[in-house]
């Protein structure tokens, strides 16, 4: 009994790091926010109770359904460009090339660079008169292209932009899965007279299956979590065509103090997260793994 | 026992005096000019010891200071308020009623006076802050350019188009055009329209504000004239839809430019060539009548309510105000005080004789106005620019929709919010 007692107080004390860790860090932060859900508070005034007022206010507010297309636009280019880019790279990288490590090395660098560095990097290459890639567009006789400033571009322009950030990351993810595959699986096709087509079509992909919805699902999240980059670069315009979610979010709790329906936005996204994660795994997390 | 310990922190309290946090704006001349006012503030005044630090780094400074109250660690003294920011200190009562404390009075009227002090008043008939500085937003121009093409200064909006069509040109003969009448931002930050719309309606209006008691007091013929005047120079390409961000006044990439005195030092500092620039009024729309009024970026001293010291705090304040401090003001962050009967002080005329480029802004000051202070100033900036941004910058919707649409906004804001 008193063994039993020990291994209790033993059991609380290991864990209790993790616990502190989730009550201050989790569960307050979220249960606050579902606290602010149902009240108006500017930060220094005291909370006023207001029911259901921002979930309506949220439903009739156009900004915020601008913002839910523009992400959901940027979705739909990011997370395809991405797995098919760092798919084609860690075919390539799952070769015994030469200078490989250096290669891995090179593409996995952009992942560790702070993100506001990077987005100020591209902003300057993407500006209008004197960035680098309208210059070499220029030597090929193409016009300058407002990559930042035309409401059609902007937002494409970020996806290329936030796709070549996180790509390394991915990268290492879908080497890592090929790399699990066995050799002797691709032995095996090959001398049933197998092409490099059909064995990517039938080994590579299939096998891939688990990986893949790994990427898509931190993909989808990533890319809803849309932030600094329009929030340097754009500032949310040209004619809020790169207004994300969480931009909008950020304005309405830190520019305008709007904390309780800053709240409801943050809720209404998770909500929203959590129908596309449902969506993906149905469709993608077979358990037929091969 | 108890009653000697507390004794001995009171005595302690004593001898060793107040220490005060101050908050200064985070531009290189302002931390100089702080620095030095303190150190002699410090030397001179050991009952009361100041602390210096410049705003931590953060969107803007109003963000900062507000994340500092709720967590409880502003400062006692901070020198950047903005007057249109006010409201919403003073709503949440963190700030401390200036009018009620000793010499307050006679201070102003030594000062400022009464007639300029009353734009500074809060919505309760109270004062929260001590005016300390009044930028007014001008037109700055290439006097060499505007020689070498022949163009008259433009007063009018006629006159500016004039001056547009022969500045808008393709200087290197690669076909595209590559030097322009001026550069308005293109960006939706709420405090942009402060040094575009803001100036020119102002100029406009015979120096109006946006508010009146809570209303839009802007969907009238002269705000649709200023977007309307905005949109035709990026329709006609006389101002150049750029997302960079560098300094084309400096580097003569456009004529004109509109700015506070503050901006003078850094043009200075960036020409690649130098060349001559002089500073008039904001144009205004043809046939106006009266001065050209103008916003003026103004910075207020304001204290914390919750400052253990806030009679120490107040005597600071006058300290950084008074006439000598005001004289470096002017000599260090060429940034113009909020002083009655400056430009003609016999004790500023040295200053004025070493930089005269800034007697142009000190001129100016006298139909200059610091715009309104509301609790939703922020949020009705940020509309306003998007409504900007379609029409001026775009041109999606026309001027009257946009003016229409930014004070409906206002309406909906205060409704709402």
């Amino acid at each position: 009994m008193q063994s039993e007692q020990s291994h209790s107080k033993a059991g609380i004390l290991f864990t209790s790091p993790y616990l502190i860790h989730l009550v201050v860090f989790f569960l307050y932060p979220v249960g606050f926010s579902l606290y602010l859900v149902f009240h108006r508070w500017d930060l220094m005034t005291d909370p006023e109770y207001v029911g259901l007022r921002n979930f309506t206010y949220l439903m009739s507010d156009h900004l915020f359904w601008q913002a839910l297309t523009n992400t959901l636009y940027f979705l739909v280019i990011h997370i395809p460009l991405q797995i098919i880019v760092a798919l084609a790279l860690a075919i390539v990288l799952a070769k015994p090339l030469k200078g490989r490590v250096f290669f891995r090395a090179t593409f996995f660098l952009p992942v560790v660079i702070s993100g506001a560095a990077v987005t100020i990097l591209w902003q300057r290459l993407y500006s209008t008169e004197v960035g680098l890639i309208n210059y070499v567009l220029s030597l090929v006789g193409i016009d300058a292209v407002p990559w930042l400033t035309d409401p059609g571009i902007a937002m494409p322009a970020i996806a290329i932009m936030a796709t070549w950030k996180n790509l390394g990351l991915y990268v290492v993810f879908f080497l890592a899965g090929i790399l699990a595959i066995p050799q002797t699986v691709y032995e095996a096709a090959k001398m049933e007279g197998a092409s490099s087509w059909h064995e990517f079509r039938y080994i590579t992909l299939p096998l891939l299956k688990p990986t893949m919805f790994l990427v898509v699902v931190m993909s989808t999240l990533g890319g809803f979590n849309l932030f600094i980059e329009p929030y340097v670069m754009t500032g949310g315009g040209p004619l809020g065509s790169t207004m994300s979610v969480v931009l909008y979010m950020y304005k309405q709790a830190f520019s305008f103090q709007h904390m309780g329906y800053a709240a409801t936005l943050g809720f209404a996204l998770a909500l929203i997260i959590m129908v596309c994660v449902f969506i993906q795994k149905k469709y993608l997390d077979s358990e037929r793994y091969y | 026992m108890w009653i000697i310990l507390l004794a001995i922190l009171l005595y302690a309290e004593i001898c060793v005096g107040a220490t005060l946090v101050y908050w200064c704006a985070t531009n290189p001349d302002e931390i100089e000019l702080a620095k030095r006012l303190v150190k002699e503030w410090n030397h001179s005044h050991s009952e009361t010891t100041i602390k210096l630090q410049p705003v931590p780094a953060g969107a803007s400074s109003e963000e900062v200071l507000l994340a500092a109250i709720v967590a409880k660690t502003n400062p006692d003294i901070y020198s950047n308020m903005l007057p249109a920011m006010l409201n919403k200190f003073v709503k949440a009562d963190t700030l401390l009623r200036l009018d009620g404390l000793k010499n307050f009075a006679k201070e102003t009227e030594a000062r400022i006076g009464a007639t300029i002090l009353k734009d500074y008043r809060s919505p309760d008939g109270h004062y929260h802050q001590w005016p300390w500085k009044l930028n007014p937003v001008m037109l700055v121009y290439n006097i060499d350019l505007f020689q070498k093409l022949n163009i008259k200064p433009p007063r009018t909006y006629d006159e500016f188009w004039t001056a547009a069509k022969k500045l808008t040109a393709d200087t290197d003969g690669d076909g595209r055009v590559d030097r322009w009448a001026m550069s308005p931002s293109m960006t939706v930050m709420w405090w942009q329209r402060l040094y575009d719309f803001l100036p020119f309606y102002m100029a406009a209006t015979n120096g109006r504000s946006l508010l009146n008691q809570g209303r839009a007091d802007f969907n009238n013929v002269s705000a649709i004239a200023v977007m309307d005047f905005f949109q035709r120079g990026f329709a006609r390409g006389y101002f150049p839809k750029s997302g960079t961000v560098s300094n084309l006044f400096a580097q003569q990439k456009v004529g004109m430019t509109i700015v506070g005195p503050w901006a003078l030092k850094m043009f200075e500092r960036s020409m690649a060539q130098k060349f001559n620039f002089k500073t008039i009024p904001i144009p205004v729309p043809d046939g106006h009548h009266g001065p050209a009024y103008t916003f003026g970026d103004p910075k207020s001293f304001v204290v914390f309510k919750n400052t253990q010291h806030p009679e120490a705090a107040w005597e600071f304040v006058k300290f950084m105000t008074s006439k000598k401090a005001d004289k470096l003001l002017l000599d260090i962050t060429g940034q113009i005080p909020v002083r009655k009967g400056l430009i003609n002080d016999s004790y500023y005329k040295e200053v004025f004789v070493r930089r005269k480029n800034l007697i142009p802004f000190a001129s100016q000051v006298p139909f200059t106005k610091p715009g309104d202070n509301s609790e939703h100033i922020v949020e009705i900036l940020d509309f306003l620019g998007q409504q900007y941004e379609a029409s001026a910058v775009y041109g999606t919707i026309p001027a009257n929709k946009a003016i229409e649409n930014a004070a409906n906004h206002v309406e909906h804001i205060y409704k709402n919010w």
